[in-house]
């Protein structure tokens, strides 16, 4: 053993000296260490998923109808209608819970909701439901135990040759059996056949959700652009139950897809930026116009429907009156806490000035409550002068055909179960939509001067600021 | 339908307008008599108006803009959107004492006073563009206006490069605003503010007491706008009035130690790392000789496609003031380009492009303009040139795409030190507008391509590592290297070929190992190897950055000094060695005989090696030097390495020896004789390896210096006999 250290000591001190060189170098070294946090680099973090399962060669023959393909899917996938029919893509309604501003529990949700777009789906099931998950919801008997009546194909079709109609059931020239086929992950085809399309078309209802969506540009988007993002990557959830909130169905902030699921409280390199996230949302900054291609809705007067004008595509129709669209729509402002209340039916409109259809939460005080950008969508629809309530009328076979708005508010206040007097009127509404798509390359973003000038898109005051925050005080000091 | 988008649009204004509370009082204008103007077409008074609460003689003795004759216009400055060719019509009058015809009744009710913004700067200083539109070139205003934008290219703006509407090299990936500081949502008059205000009020670090963060006891608002003193901060303003980069920002918290900050912040002015390039146009000749709408311009940086170029600043040495020592420097970035125009009267007043046009409109010839100026009336017309030069304070980008490219400055293509193309003006070198601060440290050219400024050797005062060397002492140390490599070929190659003459080898396969060499003796040795290895290649690069690049130059100039520092404490502690342990003896010769000694030693090298005689003295662990080692060490330990890490570290740490070198021939000097000795080191390099070899077999020596055991070497030694 000592004859060994004897021999090879040296190598030891050679060990030593090389180490003593090395210090200057590891000294003098100054390169940052990358991050190799995920939150600070997800986009290196991406989910790669392997490719889906070819069912090509597990159906043979034409199907006769959209539930005969359920019934094939639920041979393998026994528990998949039972997990959907336990979501709200399927119920379109929430649980029974109590709200803030009216006694009594209530069951929220697109089922029962009013917005003022299409007003309300009571009494319109064939249209509207052309978006549901299901098949054939055209009235009030619609079987929602039935496990054979979810579509797997609006969400799983991966062959572009499915399309759905009313009540939900496959439009025709659908192609079943290349469908089933080509089942796989929801791309964001799937999504954006009834997202993109919210409000009765392209880009109507939400500003940030179009077609231009399908294959965006990174500058678009720079999650579905760039890094050729599927919706869920982001949406994702277990068991078919997708995350993600809409405010304009819901007023939680339970199972809400946050930038951060992703990214860091502050990816930023400048501490400022880091500090503005205390007060901002992600999107203020990233999201600095949406309806960047096609024109959103930002306009809707019912009450001038029903006339024998021309008409022009995004400013009248007879069916539903006149409407404003904007394209590179710059986001109104507002605090938002990610709960919000909402109009149910049966509220008074508001006294005087505008009814809130919904109406973000949170202010200045509210520490848990950030700034965040919304299309807001203003309308005039349809209330009882008496009873001093939104009514819901009966379009689709209804006010479409007869242009009697009388007879559809009665038709639409009977399936609603509401009483009408007769007289009506036209309302002032709002209804706002917070924005977190088309989150433009940072690059673009929107920098200092945007907001903090004097020309700037903030209106601090109605935000409740003195004046300007970087000028005055800001929340922090405050 | 178009009505609604009116209201609505309407509506926003509003709300947008109203964001921003008005909070002057309520103006009662009246004229030159104190009587209200109402209706009428008096003209309104500002002495009776504004100077009802404003000091107004104050103001006037405390005013920048006095000299220009707009000081005296509230409204120019004071009012949101301003008017300005309604108000420059008027700008030369008095007009705190004369009527200001302008506004009519509905404006005046209507308008707002504020503090100055940036447009109302703006206005008259081209290059401010508060909004985020997209900045175009400079050709869009009136003749008066652009030049203040090109003459250093000023654009201060929030607007990203990227976006602007100008044709940029490379545009797309110019993702950062014009200036920081205007995108950052700052306005002209954080910077340039009002002297007194109180707003803008901090105390000096130097007279505030360490337990106080704020004084309370500030001006009182209501006294400072009674006298709000006009004279505004500006970085080139008198003592007591300048407002630069630390009056804002802290620069102690900036930098490691090890990055050298302390010298480059001592030297440098913040704008010449944080104004890297200039992307906006640039002149290099202004002119307004001949008539026109606008003046003439030469462009620095405009290529022959008509895009522009980045324009990296020269930097030019700037008088400042620091700890009230007037002959403080740093190098801070310029623009230098040429003037003329034309002057008249004895007095030499300035034609304007104005008058130009309007009395000589489209001549083009000199002197027939010189003759309408004679008919319009002008006294003896005649064409100033005029070098100016504008430092560089504005276009300020943000800190991670400062300058951090040391090739900048250290190396050949080195803005502190290469010659600037100033202009193409005619032959003769203009006169001097005098910029007070600038030192002009070198001389103006005539070259074949123009007028140039060629920055002058800085003396003691600079030596930029990698961009000067000192000749004569590169050429000394050549030459020193090219004749120990002739000589170590010369010998090496008689030694090669008596060799061969002399066939197979006398000495045997097998001999006899003393051990020579002690484990801690080898261990520095070998340190001190390869740490010389490393200085030398560092040094290298460091003296050749553009020829040689193995680390990258900020990274050769750290491990230089640490592998200095370690060499210097290496050498010590062998030092520290060889006084305990008693081995310094080997290295002190003998005085006793060592004349012969030498002299056997030499000749053993100069015959006896040639046929492997013996080696005239005998290497033993107690006695490992030959007389000529022990000289040579003796000079080697004794002179040149003590010499090396003494200059070394004397222009690693210069600031503390500056006040005793300067007097020595600085910088320069020291690093003349640290490159010197650095070719000494060098040579004796290429000498040791070279003598390593002249044992009986060729690698008996390196084997001893790495196991400690050396084979025995025939010799002769008197001593033994």
């Amino acid at each position: 053993m000592t004859g060994f250290i004897k021999k090879y000591y040296w190598l030891a001190v050679a060990g030593l000296s090389v180490l003593i060189v090395c210090l200057p170098f590891l000294m003098a070294g100054s390169e940052p260490v990358a991050s190799s946090s995920a939150l600070d680099r997800p986009a290196e973090f991406l989910k790669i998923r392997k490719p889906h399962l070819d069912h090509s060669a597990f159906f043979d023959s034409a199907f006769s109808s959209g539930p005969a393909v359920t019934q094939a899917c639920l041979k393998c996938h026994e528990n998949a209608a039972h997990e959907i029919m336990q979501t709200t893509h399927w119920t379109w309604e929430s649980d029974s819970l109590e709200v803030d501003w009216r006694k009594g529990k209530f069951v929220l949700g697109k089922k029962n909701g009013f917005n003022n777009f299409c007003l309300n789906i009571g009494g319109n099931w064939q249209k509207c439901n052309s978006c549901h998950i299901g098949y054939g919801w055209k009235d009030k008997s619609f079987d929602f135990k039935n496990p054979s009546l979810v579509d797997c194909l609006v969400c799983h079709d991966n062959s572009g040759s499915y399309l759905k109609g009313n009540a939900g059931l496959p439009a025709e020239g659908s192609d079943l059996l290349a469908a089933a086929k080509s089942v796989g992950l929801p791309t964001r085809e799937n999504c954006g056949a009834c997202h993109f399309n919210g409000g009765g078309g392209n880009a109507v209802k939400h500003g940030d959700l179009d077609q231009t969506l399908r294959n965006p540009t990174e500058d678009l988007d720079v999650h579905m652009g760039r890094h050729k993002m599927e919706c869920i990557d982001c949406h994702g959830g277990e068991h078919h139950n997708i995350i993600g909130k809409s405010m304009s169905v819901s007023v939680d902030r339970n199972n809400r897809a946050r930038c951060t699921d992703c990214h860091s409280e502050s990816p930023h390199t400048v501490e400022r930026l880091n500090t503005h996230g205390k007060a901002i949302a992600c999107q203020t900054c990233h999201i600095p116009e949406v309806a960047r291609k096609e024109a959103t809705k930002t306009h809707w007067d019912w009450s001038q429907a029903g006339q024998d004008r021309e008409d022009v595509e995004h400013h009248y129709m007879k069916m539903k009156g006149e409407f404003i669209y904007q394209t590179n729509l710059v986001p109104e402002y507002a605090w938002y806490n990610e709960t919000s209340k909402m109009y149910i039916k049966g509220d008074s409109i508001a006294a005087e000035g505008v009814t809130l259809i919904n109406q973000p939460l949170g202010d200045i005080a509210d520490s848990s409550a950030k700034i965040w950008p919304f299309k807001v969508h203003r309308a005039k629809q349809p209330y009882d002068k008496v009873y001093r309530y939104l009514l819901p009328p009966k379009t689709v076979d209804g006010y479409w055909e007869h242009y009697d708005w009388k007879r559809a508010l009665q038709d639409g206040a009977d399936i609603a179960g509401l009483k009408f007097s007769g007289e009506f009127g036209f309302a002032e509404t709002e209804m706002s939509w917070p924005l977190s798509h088309m989150v433009t390359p940072k690059q673009k973003a929107l920098s200092c001067t945007d907001c903090h000038s004097p020309n700037g898109r903030m209106d601090w005051q109605a935000l409740g600021y003195n004046g300007d925050p970087m000028r005055t005080r800001g929340r922090l000091e405050q | 339908m178009r009505l609604l988008q009116l209201i609505i649009f309407l509506l926003w204004i509003s709300a947008t307008f109203s964001s921003e509370p008005y909070m002057h009082p309520k103006i009662l204008w009246k004229d030159s008599n104190g009587v209200l103007v109402s209706g009428d077409s008096r003209n309104i008074s500002l002495k009776q108006s504004c100077g009802s609460c404003h000091d107004l003689d104050y103001i006037k003795g405390h005013n920048t803009h006095q000299k220009y004759g707009i000081g005296q216009n509230c409204l120019l400055c004071h009012t949101a959107n301003p008017s300005v060719q309604a108000y420059m019509a008027g700008a030369h009058t008095n007009q705190f004492e004369a009527g200001l015809a302008i506004p009519p009744e509905s404006l005046l009710e209507n308008l707002k006073i504020t503090t100055p913004r940036s447009e109302n700067c703006g206005a008259c200083h081209s290059g401010v563009d508060y909004n985020k539109g997209m900045v175009a070139g400079p050709t869009q205003g009136d003749g008066r206006k652009f030049i203040s934008y090109l003459q250093s290219g000023k654009l201060w703006s929030p607007e990203k490069i990227s976006e602007s509407a100008l044709n940029i090299v490379g545009k797309s990936n110019l993702n950062h605003s014009w200036d920081i500081h205007a995108e950052r949502g700052l306005q002209c008059s954080d910077c340039h503010n009002t002297s007194n205000s109180p707003g803008a009020y901090r105390e000096a670090d130097q007279s505030r007491p360490e337990h106080l963060v704020r004084d309370p006891r500030k001006l009182p608002i209501r006294e400072y706008l009674h006298r709000p003193d006009h004279r505004l901060m500006m970085s080139d303003a008198e003592p007591g009035l300048i407002s630069d980069c630390t009056s804002c920002h802290d620069q102690q918290h900036k930098g490691v130690w090890s990055d050298r900050s302390d010298v480059h912040f001592k030297k440098l002015s913040c704008q010449a790392c944080h104004v890297a390039e200039i992307h906006s146009p640039v002149a290099a000749k202004v002119s307004e000789v001949y008539p026109g709408a606008e003046a003439r311009v030469d462009y620095r940086n405009l290529n022959s496609e008509g895009m522009l170029e980045a324009f990296s600043p020269p930097l030019l040495k700037r008088r400042i003031q620091k700890n009230g020592d007037e002959n403080e420097f740093v190098w801070t970035p310029y623009n230098v380009f040429t003037k003329e125009f034309w002057v008249h009267g004895e007095t030499a007043k300035k034609i304007n492009l104005y008058d130009l046009q309007k009395h000589a409109a489209g001549l083009e010839d000199t002197l027939q303009i010189k003759k309408a100026l004679e008919v319009a009336g002008f006294n003896n017309p005649r064409i100033i040139k005029q070098l100016n030069a504008v430092a560089i304070n504005h276009n300020v980008t943000v800190g991670k795409l400062a300058l951090a490219d040391c090739a900048a400055c250290h190396s050949p293509d080195s803005r502190i030190l290469n010659p600037l193309r100033v202009s193409s003006v005619g032959a003769a070198v203009p006169e001097l507008a005098e910029d007070g601060r600038i030192v002009w440290d070198g001389q103006f050219m005539q070259t074949d391509s123009g007028l140039v400024w060629a920055p002058g050797d800085q003396g003691g005062d600079l030596y930029l590592f990698g961009a000067e060397r000192v000749p004569l002492a590169d050429l000394l140390g050549l030459f020193m290297i090219l004749a120990v490599l002739a000589g170590v070929l010369v010998h090496g190659g008689l030694r090669i070929y008596f060799r061969i003459k002399m066939g197979p080898s006398s000495i045997p396969a097998k001999r006899k190992e003393h051990y020579m060499y002690g484990v801690y003796e080898r261990f520095w040795h070998w340190l001190q190897a390869m740490m010389i290895l490393i200085l030398l290649a560092t040094g290298l690069e460091i003296h050749w950055p553009d020829s040689i690049n193995l680390f990258g130059f900020a990274r050769a100039v750290n491990v230089h000094s640490f592998t200095g520092i370690l060499l210097a404490l290496n050498a010590f502690l062998a030092l520290f060695y060889h006084l305990a342990s008693g081995e310094i003896k080997q290295f002190i010769p003998e005085p006793r005989g060592f004349l012969s000694r030498v002299i056997a030693q030499q000749v053993y090298y100069i015959k006896g090696i040639f046929w492997v005689a013996p080696h005239p003295f005998e290497k033993r662990m107690e006695r490992k030097l030959n007389p000529m080692q022990q000289v040579a060490y003796l000079v080697l330990l004794n002179i040149l390495l003590p010499v090396q890490v003494i200059t070394g570290f004397m222009m690693w740490k210069y600031e503390l020896v500056a006040p005793f070198m300067n007097g020595m021939g600085g910088l320069e000097f020291l690093a003349a004789i640290h490159t010197l000795c650095t070719w000494m080191f060098a040579a004796f390099i290429l000498m040791h390896i070279y003598l390593v070899t002249t044992g009986d077999k060729i690698l008996d020596f390196m084997k001893a210096m790495i196991t400690g055991w050396e084979p025995e070497q025939k010799h002769d030694d008197p001593k033994e006999r």
